[in-house]
């Protein structure tokens, strides 16, 4: 079976598993990193959203062969570890706790690094982050946690 | 709370006084406020027992006081809900409206709230709470936190009652119990005010007991003692925690505390109650760590997906490639299982859910099309258009506004598909998933298996979302057949297409309103309200009422004869239009198609078709949607919502021209609610959603407003208005479902209308309003209604014409086209999108 190595959340990991695997499924029931969640599997929910060398993107709809030795995978569990000046958590993560964000919890893992990506890319353009901006996410929420997102969004982007 | 918030309007008072306005208890319950004095008797004692054991164990329950039960009853309007007379009848004649009295409805006396009440209170004795030698109070609760705060909010009662640290009560989900029966279930927005009386007697009677154990250490009288922040408090500085003086307090035997305690523990502290505190599950959230059912390490248990059918309910008559999937790669095993809807389905397990993916997708099944067919939403709206009751015609002389609202399908949708794991063994059985109502999904698992309720064990697990879902308990009687059928433990996962075509539905409805009107006056309301049959077969939490309704051979009305009941004990209407009626009829088989109790149930369908109907009632008598409904509002509450959106979202404000303003209104769960709406209609704003693939104008400023008893969590009902409502707006755009050939033709998150960041209005507010009850109101699905009623006038008013179908957007061929195919039942995944 071919073996596939990438970084993870900072580490070094190696699998053994076909090619065509999702990356997902090698996080969630290989290495059993369960924090990016299954929403759909065909990359419209976005509650996979993790990041590639810093972007945004789905594991559920990229194979694992597809993925370098090179790369570096963030997960939720990794964010905080990410660069930030240092504090306990992510300023994205410590503006969903102020806004009192989350409600079932179970899409915002990957809100938070949808969010995370956005800020960072809105950044460098050197522009404040607007409501047209977050109009672009497209992570689902079904309980509907979509106004307190947005604050969160525009508070953390000032801590960045 | 700084007197400067205006989004949380405290209580005038917090002792009772003439003219408060209503609350629906029906009876002299002890913690509750009664102005009436002549009814300030308590009918019921609570109490106490200490169980045996090292640690503080106590259980309570409740005792008939004979002598003032009878002198109760015997009060004029001691049994009524309403105990005012003056206040909320008073008539707020304004000038152009006379409104006549209307009649209460059945739920303006006892609603489902006070049935989970009366269910806990009935089970209180099996209930216990554990203060232990660490100081730490633990609660096993018998309702499951899909998102609505429950949890913490058990924590909060615990905390404020007991005088502890919120952060010190640990509060976990109670594995099923059937001996619960009808008390271990979530729903209709209960489980707060259910939980409310017994969590808070059982609290005081362990805060007595250290006390009492510190008062015999001391060699005090127990009233000079005090407990403040988990300490007993003495005089000349004494002090000991509840951990220490747990040790003392614990009995070595069951011990019968009697009637040291009574049931009036008075009106919450407001310590921990009424407080804002982050959620128990906070850090977990944002840290990735809160688990799910997938997210579990079960041993042995791996992933199993299932390949449904082309039509709904549809059979599995032959699998016809068996030896080949079986050899996929990760694969172990493939059967066919019975379905948790009718008909049966074919389950496969293997090593990674993407190779169930890929497997369920090769599979070469023989379907037989089942008893349901190629059913369409047209064909099914029409039979539920023919079961309404007839409108009476009106009497001679009276104007008509008459009106029938139709209301599609509606998929129920929580982000974490039906997931449950399940080990199945000879003789025992264990499960873990997300359940409202747990106990009859363990009994039904008994019947499924042949294994003895005794000897299953169904774990309940946080839920990321239900709305309705898990009230059935689908996920897991299918992941145990699959591991029964396998003879191993599976992790059962439903793929979002299979949720959204196979999971449970808010069934479509049709809502015929009549008002009419003489003079100044509204002189009938009659409102007959016609559903596709809602599954209410998962009972009220036992299994032998499901199985009752169930065994009706017509399969129609052993289901409709609780849908009919629970109807009449949600349903009001907030206005004085004179004599008032509604009713509910049901169309087809309860598992014709998948339906469910999916949030607020009837009632959002109910609160538009009404709130409708009262926007040609305004412009009949020449007022705005305000002023109309302020002029005929049924109570005092109903007037402080509407004050309080009109003010905040500045209502009659000078618009732009293609920018509207709209009101809508609805209570349930003794709240009683308001939302103010901007909806912008302008070209550019069009222009500009639909060129990104988004329907048509959008909702950019929304203003809730609740009247309710006490807020728990003032922050966590704002939330849970703020979600029902944004909710409400996507029923009133785009949501729907609609059934082609015998399934909804919708299948992912594009293809189908939820709200979506784009949709969130650019100003929110949430004003909490308190009215003067010692009581929590229920808020899990209050936003629901008002949004939807809000933004269904704020359609009408910018599209300028008039709304009688919901969503408005149905069949829009702006929207994304679904193209999601039948056959196989799940779509494949994308293999490199990459970023740039």
């Amino acid at each position: 079976m071919p073996k596939h190595s990438f970084v993870l959340n900072g580490k070094k990991v190696s699998v053994d598993i076909e090619d065509d695997v999702r990356l997902l499924w090698v996080l969630r029931d290989v290495l059993k990193v369960r924090g990016p969640k299954f929403g759909c599997g065909i990359g419209e929910c976005n509650a996979c959203t993790s990041h590639i060398n810093g972007k945004a993107f789905n594991p559920c709809s990229v194979s694992v062969k597809h993925i370098k030795a090179s790369d570096r995978i963030t997960t939720i569990e990794g964010l905080a570890d990410t660069p930030h000046k240092g504090k306990d958590l992510h300023p994205v993560q410590e503006a969903w706790i102020k806004h009192s964000v989350p409600q079932c919890g179970y899409c915002q893992p990957g809100q938070i690094m949808a969010a995370t990506a956005l800020i960072n890319e809105v950044k460098k353009s050197k522009r404040k982050i607007t409501d047209a901006d977050i109009d672009t996410i497209r992570n689902v929420c079904r309980c509907n946690t979509y106004p307190r997102i947005r604050e969160a969004i525009k508070d953390a982007a000032k801590h960045m | 709370m700084s007197p400067k918030d205006e989004s949380h309007i405290e209580p005038t008072h917090t002792t009772p006084q003439a003219g408060d306005p209503f609350f629906h208890q029906s009876d002299g319950s002890p913690t509750l406020v009664d102005p009436n004095p002549r009814v300030g008797v308590s009918r019921r004692h609570f109490v106490g027992f200490v169980l045996a054991g090292s640690s503080v164990i106590v259980a309570g329950r409740y005792v008939l006081d004979p002598e003032t039960a009878n002198a109760a009853d015997n009060m004029p309007g001691a049994t009524s809900g309403r105990i005012d007379k003056v206040l909320n009848r008073k008539i707020t004649a304004s000038e152009g409206a006379s409104p006549i009295l209307s009649n209460d409805l059945p739920a303006d006396h006892y609603d489902f709230m006070d049935f989970m009440r009366e269910q806990t209170r009935a089970v209180t004795p099996l209930l216990t709470l554990e203060l232990k030698s660490n100081g730490r109070v633990y609660f096993e609760m018998p309702r499951v936190e899909v998102g609505q705060s429950i949890e913490s909010g058990c924590a909060q009662i615990i905390a404020d009652q007991l005088e502890m640290d919120y952060d010190n009560v640990d509060v976990v989900h109670s594995k099923a119990r059937i001996d619960l029966m009808d008390a271990h279930l979530t729903g209709g927005s209960s489980s707060t005010f259910s939980l409310w009386e017994p969590l808070r007697e059982l609290s005081e009677l362990i805060r007595q007991r250290v006390i009492g154990a510190a008062a015999k250490e001391w060699g005090v009288s127990a009233d000079k003692l005090r407990t403040e922040m988990g300490y007993v408090l003495g005089p000349g500085g004494k002090k000991a925690s509840y951990g220490d003086l747990s040790v003392i307090a614990a009995s070595p035997q069951n011990e019968f505390v009697g009637q040291l305690l009574n049931a009036m523990v008075g009106p919450p502290k407001r310590g921990w109650i009424g407080k804002s505190v982050p959620r128990k599950d906070m850090r977990a959230i944002v840290t990735g760590t809160k688990q799910f059912a997938m997210d579990l390490d079960i041993p042995g248990a791996l992933p199993t997906m299932l390949a449904r059918p082309p039509q709904i309910n549809g059979i599995a008559e032959s699998i016809n490639n068996l030896d080949k999937v079986k050899n996929m790669p990760g694969v172990t095993d493939v059967a066919i299982i019975p379905s948790a809807l009718r008909g049966s389905v074919v389950a496969v397990r293997a090593k990674t859910f993407g190779q169930c993916i890929d497997a369920v997708r090769k599979l070469d099944v023989t379907w037989g099309v089942g008893t349901t067919g190629k059913i369409t939403s047209d064909e099914m709206l029409k039979k539920v258009d023919e079961s309404l009751i007839p409108m009476e015609p009106a009497p001679p002389g009276a104007e008509v506004f008459e009106e029938k609202y139709t209301f599609q399908f509606r998929v129920s949708g929580p982000l974490e598909t039906n997931c449950a794991v399940a080990d199945v063994r000879s003789d025992s059985a264990e499960l873990w998933g997300a359940s409202k109502i747990p106990g009859t999904v363990l009994a039904q698992v008994a019947e499924l298996t042949g294994i003895g309720p005794d000897k299953i064990v169904l774990n309940v697990t946080y839920g990321g979302g239900s709305f309705g879902t898990t009230l059935h308990g689908d996920r897991l009687v299918e992941a145990a057949a699959a591991s029964k059928a396998f003879g191993k433990p599976v992790r059962l996962m439903w793929h979002r297409t299979d949720q959204v075509r196979f999971g449970r539905e808010h069934p479509g409805s049709v809502s015929h309103v009549q008002a009419t009107k003489v003079g100044n006056s509204i002189t009938s309301f009659t409102q007959w309200h016609a559903s596709e049959a809602c599954d209410f077969t998962h009972s009220a939490g036992d299994l032998i009422t499901g199985m009752m309704m169930k065994k009706d051979p017509s399969r129609y009305w052993g289901n409709t004869s609780v849908t009919d009941w629970f109807y009449q004990i949600v349903t009001s209407v907030p206005y004085n239009f004179g004599p008032t009626k509604t009713a509910l009829t049901e169309a087809y088989e309860y598992d014709f198609i998948p339906t469910g109790p999916v949030r607020n149930v009837y009632s959002p369908d109910v609160a538009v078709a009404r709130e409708l109907l009262v926007e040609d009632l305004a412009k009949a008598f020449g007022m705005d949607g305000y002023q109309f409904r302020r002029a005929f509002a049924k109570n005092a509450e109903v007037v402080a919502v509407l004050d309080a959106v009109a003010k905040r979202g500045k209502w009659g404000r000078k618009l732009p021209k293609g920018v509207h303003q709209a009101i809508g209104i609805h209570g349930e769960y003794k709240c009683q609610t308001a939302c103010l709406v901007e909806i912008d209609n302008r070209p550019k704003t069009v222009k500009d959603r639909k060129l990104n693939g988004w329907v048509g104008p959008r909702i950019t400023k929304a203003i809730f407003a609740m009247s309710m008893g006490v807020p728990m969590n003032p922050d966590a009902c704002k939330a849970m208005a703020m979600g029902g409502m944004m909710d409400g707006f996507a029923h009133a755009f785009a949501e729907a479902c609609d059934w082609q050939d015998g399934l909804p033709i919708q299948g992912g998150w594009d293809d189908y209308g939820w709200t979506r960041h784009w949709d969130c209005p650019f100003e929110f507010e949430a004003i909490v309003i308190e009215h003067n009850s010692t009581v929590p109101s229920g808020t899990g699905e209050i936003g629901n209604g008002a949004g939807f009623a809000a933004a269904a006038i704020a359609l009408q008013n910018a599209l300028g014409k008039k709304v009688t179908g919901l969503p408005v957007f149905y069949r829009d061929p702006d929207l994304v086209q679904p193209s999601i195919g039948k056959k196989p039942s799940i779509p494949d995944s994308p293999t490199r999108a990459l970023p740039v």
